[in-house]
């Protein structure tokens, strides 16, 4: 006997696949979900630093750490999914952003930060399910309150000729004082549910996010030898702020578990 | 049942307590090398590029004027073996700068030029943070430490030449000059 052959022998007795009569899978009132997978942001880029910077090539890692979903009707359901994601990493477009400085200064010290929060995000909103014995197609619509900002742009300007250093940061805020911003975003999403018996199901699902806030950046110029006066503060001889033509938005794609349960007696007995 | 529950939860609690708590260690008495400052020269940097460059001939940009102040000691510094620079005996309070002949209308010669100076703040070869400016003595220094200092005034054309002074928290005084650098 193979190693594969043992694999899934050993499978197959973790998942007792059992015979699902057709009436009873959409009278499962709940269903609990936990998933993991990968997004992405595929913003286009402008001129405008505030779409240059939001389109950054942003991947992250998307963990549905748990949705519930609750079927006040046979089809349609109310569902609330608590997501983070962990592992954002970004790439800006930097030649872009450093343009405007390159015939008066050298561009020294680029440094692109990765965002730095990573949730976590609070979505809700309304769940239709249709299918019968294993498979489950789910459509959802719902809101979000959050979303993963860009990452953070910094770089060092040397004057040609001179001895002028000036520290510039590109932020995605509308001031440099705020730290975050709350949005409120769209979110759509596609499930696939393939149930091993009335309590167990594999799911797989793709999402799509869409912000309703323009892309921002915020620019500052700082005169780094202020900064060497009191040890910690520049002093700011620049600032420019820039909405966006753009609205971020964000792909993923997640597989995962489903447990169904219904609350008052049980539909189906276990079957060994 | 639910006393074995309520007795293995609190086992459990104080086995990984003391499984993940370690007694705390006293720090070491570190016995830290003293050093004295043993010598001192000025030297001059092109600043016009990304990175300083000795002068071209002689030649600097009067907006381009970097002076490096390489301060060397008899300290002997070993990473492995202390995790700080070895403490000056006599700390630097002061550092100022004059210029010999004149600067411009302002400063005639041996005027005290300090403020005309910023501290460069990109890093360099062996720079040390000069805590002078912010008027704190600088305490403790590698054995060869490089202060950088920029020229923000703007100097006449012509030669010039600068002498340091560095005043230590004793009183004792330490000079050195600059060889002649023409600036345009």
């Amino acid at each position: 006997m193979s190693h594969k052959k043992i694999v899934l022998l050993f499978l197959c007795c973790l998942i007792p696949v059992s015979a699902i009569r057709a009436q009873e899978g959409l009278r499962l009132k709940h269903q609990l979900e936990s998933l993991t997978g990968v997004g992405f942001r595929a913003n286009r880029a402008s001129d405008n630093p505030a779409d240059i910077l939001a389109a950054n090539n942003l991947s992250y890692m998307k963990l549905t750490m748990l949705r519930y979903s609750f079927y006040i009707k046979p089809n349609w359901g109310l569902y609330a999914s608590f997501d983070i994601y962990p592992g954002a990493s970004s790439e800006i477009d930097e030649a872009k952003l450093t343009a405007p400085f390159e015939d008066k200064y050298y561009v020294t010290n680029k440094c692109n930060y990765d965002p730095f929060e990573s949730g976590p995000t609070f979505t809700a909103g309304l769940q239709y399910r249709l299918g019968k014995n294993r498979w489950f197609t789910r459509f959802r619509v719902g809101a979000s309150l959050y979303d993963l900002p860009p990452g953070e742009f910094e770089c060092t300007l040397k004057g040609k000729g001179n001895n002028e250093v000036y520290t510039v940061t590109y932020s995605p805020n509308d001031s440099p004082y705020s730290d975050g911003n709350i949005d409120l975003n769209l979110d759509l999403g596609i499930s696939i549910d393939y149930r091993f018996n009335n309590v167990i199901a594999l799911t797989a699902e793709a999402g799509y996010r869409q912000s309703f806030a323009r892309n921002k950046a915020y620019m500052t110029v700082r005169d780094s030898y202020t900064q060497m006066r009191d040890g910690y503060s520049y002093q700011s001889v620049e600032q420019t702020y820039w909405k966006g033509k753009g609205m971020s938005n964000e792909f993923s794609i997640n597989i995962g578990m489903s447990f169904l349960m219904h609350k008052k007696k049980r539909i189906n007995r276990p079957v060994r | 049942m639910r006393k074995a529950a309520c007795w293995s939860i609190l086992l459990l609690l104080l086995l990984t307590t003391t499984a993940t708590s370690c007694e705390e260690d006293e720090w070491p008495d570190e016995e830290y090398p003293l050093c004295s400052v043993t010598g001192m020269s000025v030297s001059h940097w092109d600043n016009t590029g990304v990175m300083p460059q000795l002068p071209n001939q002689n030649k600097i940009a009067k907006e381009a004027y970097l002076m490096e102040i390489l301060l060397t000691t008899d300290g002997i510094y070993d990473d492995w073996k202390y995790s700080m620079l070895p403490a000056l005996q006599d700390s630097i309070a002061k550092i100022n700068i004059y210029t010999i002949h004149p600067l411009n209308q302002e400063y005639p010669a041996d005027a005290d030029i300090t403020s005309c100076f910023k501290e460069y703040p990109l890093s360099l070869k062996n720079k040390i943070d000069d805590s002078t400016v912010r008027g704190y003595p600088i305490t403790h220094l590698k054995a060869a430490s490089s202060l950088y200092k920029a020229l923000f005034a703007v100097p006449d054309a012509g030669t010039h030449q600068f002498r340091v002074v560095l005043t230590f928290t004793s009183g004792l005084t330490m000079e050195a000059e600059s060889k002649p650098i023409e600036l345009y």
